[in-house]
């Protein structure tokens, strides 16, 4: 059975809802029956590859929001982390943009096998180390992390190679009803918006799967 | 563990659901999501005046 999580790199929840995921795969019995995958979705698509803000700068700029509000908003997210057992996750402080290049960087890993491994180090380094992630250069240092070859994988995302892979990623999500990330979809026919508690996906795991069977029987 | 992922795009799986057969939407809640305008964030806990979440971290 599939299960599907559509995320951006620097989404605020999606960090989260990755790790609850996590969580509840461990608690779903039948874990090992399932082929879980991430897919890409760009929240910022339509700013500038490269560029970045610091968070609080980006919230006036773009969005007209005064430090307070922006440091608030920020605040309460983190402390959901902290709630979850994440050991640092930082909203407030860190720097966001498009994060196109993060998911090219997934899908050069995908292609290596590394698929997992890319997307928890992304989110790691992101949320955890507040690691950049707007230039080439950025994920040598991170392929090590994953296993895979630094200078091909610097490679690959200069060259923008998985490009159209990312974007039909994003389509699909949007193809699907997805308004924003996360966004789960668990057997192609149940969906989960935002970063649900890990009961509730436990619950539309087993709810797919028993259905499934059914469907089989 | 998990079946490692395969090149499959996510195409195939919109595709495998389809347009025309929408996912069931199992959401609780409509918190906790980003969307290009922003962040919906949390309900305060004991917080019985209302139910809504409220929008204020637009972008992360």
């Amino acid at each position: 059975m599939d299960v599907d999580l559509w995320a951006d790199v620097v989404c605020s929840w999606c960090g989260i809802a990755q790790r609850r995921l996590r969580t509840a795969l461990d608690r779903f019995p039948q874990a090992e029956h399932l082929r879980v995958r991430h897919h890409s979705f760009l929240l910022l698509a339509n700013e500038s590859v490269g560029r970045s803000w610091q968070f609080e700068a980006y919230m006036q700029e773009r969005r007209g929001l005064t430090a307070a509000a922006a440091a608030q908003s920020a605040s309460q997210i983190e402390q959901v982390a902290t709630g979850d057992g994440h050991r640092a996750y930082h909203v407030l402080g860190n720097h966001i943009g498009n994060s196109s290049l993060a998911h090219e960087f997934a899908a050069h890993a995908t292609a290596q096998g590394r698929h997992a491994e890319a997307w928890s180090v992304l989110f790691n380094a992101y949320f955890a180390d507040q690691a950049p992630l707007w230039d080439a250069d950025d994920f040598a240092d991170l392929a090590r992390r994953v296993g895979i070859d630094p200078d091909a994988a610097v490679a690959a995302v200069r060259h923008r190679r998985h490009r159209r892979e990312v974007e039909e990623d994003h389509t699909a999500a949007v193809t699907l009803g997805a308004q924003g990330v996360p966004f789960l979809v668990i057997d192609g026919r149940y969906g989960l918006s935002g970063a649900q508690p890990v009961d509730v996906i436990v619950d539309a795991l087993h709810r797919a799967w028993n259905e499934r069977a059914e469907d089989q029987a | 563990m998990n079946r490692p992922p395969t090149q499959e795009s996510a195409s195939a799986v919109a595709e495998a659901a389809g347009p025309l057969s929408p996912l069931t939407d199992l959401t609780t809640s409509s918190q906790n999501l980003c969307g290009p305008d922003g962040c919906v964030l949390p309900v305060p806990p004991h917080d019985d005046t209302s139910t809504k979440s409220k929008t204020g971290d637009p972008t992360t």
